[in-house]
């Protein structure tokens, strides 16, 4: 079972909505051109081809779900809001694969001018796919940093928003490469556009755009939000990520030696997936280990009522957190389980709200949306304690 | 609560922000300044084919064809850089000519009727007397069809085998007349050598 909640939300918290930020109106007009562009490149082909794209559109939703549903899952001790997270994936999508599709076309025409088309060809893609599209992508963060710096607290902000633009670009970046295909085919729009799609999730979609620009964010944030940190240190941690990003997308986009067998593709292309999905995770695992040590500073000044030294501990890493659930539904059944699974969430939207006062130099925490989400932690606490009483009632009558 | 005071330029923006905005915008249009700035600079690039070049495509995404050809006659170019390998445009005078070969066609009726549909979406032309078609030098065979525009003729061509390899021939003429020589497509396909499956 799980208990009723109250959610107090303040006015305009957490709206991405900015009307007296001159970024934010670059980054309206960018949207805009992307749109316009997107749209005149793909409605000349709309009408032939309108089941293959819109099957290619229900696959990457999926894809798009999966990504999500992790990316939520790895923000271990904040939600970003939703509509910030919209807009990152927005720029992903319109503005970066539309100026990207023309800075990446001009771009392989001046190497096969100054070498020749088939050297163009193959080397292109790791050279000026980088170049281009991590820049772009990269940029998103930047603006939404202009726009939303409130919502970047620590530096796993940058990774979180720096993937969803990433999911926004691969996502959409799917779709031109369906459309494209469907066209291409010479027998089925259905077939070219699906055999793509299901190829580039397959093959490409664990480790593509949302783990490059994670990184490039990673950085980004950590120079935002370091301030006690040496200019010097911010700006290598910043410039080194973004190299890394632009190591790990050439690595995926480099071509596979012609004189290799075609039945090792398979195998080395997903050798590659794995280097840069581990190369990510090194990351993830330093953002969240500082992210836990924000969350325990955070919450310090809390009393025991609402947070204990185990609940600290409990909440460390998402494996802890699965552990503990573990645990309680082995000791007290599967109600103590889910209760805690609330508790845990409770405890997040806390630390999130604190930190906001914290930020604001409000010594007082005595905001209707905080005074709130303490009420819930105390419910939670209260039938948590009930569902132990309970079962221990019911072991004790079964000896 | 925390209140927050913001001072207003004129534009009723925030004062003191408009340098992130120029800025950030320079950044974003910063690769594209650059990659088309120098591909501008360098100009447009037209590849001259010498009389009896031979010129080779490959299908793709799946390489299982092969097209070797030459074109008929001289003064033939191919506007900007070949970029796909299975495709390639040429002209002359105004004349154009687009060579494409595909892999695994189950039809080329249908391979027909699917290249022919963009050219009508695309130009507003439209295609008809669509036919058989069998070229003795080459000893290929497929369909044809004619495209005509307002003052355009033109044909497309489709030889090769149900179920196997396929090379495709547009040909679009403007101010000739749909029973122009310019659009036969003969002295074209006599020199395709078409091969794989």
């Amino acid at each position: 079972m799980n208990v009723r909640t109250e959610r107090v939300v303040v006015e305009s918290q957490g709206a991405f909505v900015r009307i007296r930020r001159p970024a934010y109106w670059l980054f309206v007009a960018c949207l805009v051109y992307g749109l316009l562009e997107l749209g005149r490149v793909l409605s000349p082909d709309y009408g032939d081809i309108a089941t293959a794209l819109w099957a290619s559109i229900g696959v990457n939703a999926v894809l798009a779900y999966f990504f999500l549903d992790i990316l939520a899952r790895l923000d271990l001790f904040e939600r970003e809001p939703p509509t910030v997270r919209a807009a990152a994936m927005c720029w992903g999508g319109l503005a970066a694969v539309a100026f990207a599709m023309f800075a990446n076309d001009a771009a392989i025409v001046v190497l096969a001018e100054f070498t020749d088309a088939q050297w163009a060809r193959t080397w292109g893609p790791p050279i000026v796919g980088p170049l281009n599209e991590e820049w772009l992508k990269a940029m998103g963060v930047v603006m939404l940093v202009l726009i939303v710096r409130e919502h970047f607290d620590r530096s796993i902000d940058g990774l979180i928003y720096g993937a969803l633009v990433g999911l926004g670009f691969q996502v959409v970046e799917n779709l031109t490469y369906a459309i494209k295909y469907a066209v291409m085919n010479p027998n089925s729009d259905l077939t070219g556009a699906l055999t793509v799609t299901f190829t580039r999730v397959l093959v490409a979609g664990p480790w593509s755009h949302p783990l490059y620009t994670g990184a490039a964010g990673l950085g980004i944030a950590f120079f935002v939000t370091q301030t006690r940190r040496r200019l010097s240190t911010r700006i290598g941690v910043a410039a080194g990520l973004y190299a890394l990003a632009l190591a790990m997308h050439g690595l995926w986009n480099m071509p596979l030696p012609s004189s290799m067998p075609p039945a090792l593709g398979i195998p080395l292309s997903y050798g590659k997936g794995l280097i840069i999905l581990g190369l990510f995770f090194v990351l993830y695992h330093f953002a969240a280990r500082a992210e836990w040590h924000w969350f325990v500073t955070t919450m310090s000044d809390q009393d025991e009522g609402i947070i204990t030294a185990d609940d600290l501990t409990e909440m460390r890493s998402l494996r802890s957190r699965r552990k503990a659930r573990q645990h309680a539904h082995k000791e007290w059944g599967k109600e103590a389980s889910s209760l805690l699974g609330q508790l845990h969430r409770e405890l997040v939207n806390l630390a999130t709200l604190v930190a906001r006062d914290q930020r604001r130099g409000e010594t007082l925490e005595d905001g209707p949306d905080v005074a709130a989400v303490k009420r819930n932690i105390a419910a939670i606490r209260a039938e948590l304690d009930e569902a132990k009483g309970r079962r221990a009632v019911s072991v004790g009558a079964a000896q | 609560m925390g209140d927050v005071t913001i001072d207003l330029n004129r534009f009723g923006v925030e004062r003191g922000r408009m340098w992130q905005a120029v800025v950030a915008a320079l950044a974003i249009a910063l690769p594209l300044v650059f990659w088309i700035g120098i591909e501008r600079a360098l100009g447009d690039s037209v590849q001259q084919i010498d009389a009896g070049e031979t010129l080779y495509l490959q299908s793709y995404p799946v390489t299982g064809a092969s097209l070797e050809f030459t074109l008929p006659g001289e003064g033939w170019t191919s506007p900007g850089i070949h970029m796909a390998d299975q495709r390639q445009n040429f002209r002359h005078g105004a004349l154009t000519a687009a060579v494409e070969v595909d892999t695994h066609v189950e039809s080329l009726e249908n391979l027909l009727v699917r290249r022919a549909d963009p050219i009508t979406a695309e130009r507003g032309y439209a295609y008809n007397n669509e036919r058989p078609y069998t070229n003795a030098a080459s000893g290929l065979s497929g369909y044809r069809a004619d495209i005509v525009g307002l003052d355009t003729a033109g044909s497309i061509t489709v030889v090769g085998e149900d179920g196997g390899a396929a090379a495709i021939l547009i040909l679009i003429a403007p101010g000739d007349d749909p029973g122009s020589a310019t659009v036969d497509p003969d002295p074209f396909i006599d020199a395709f050598r078409l091969e794989g499956e």
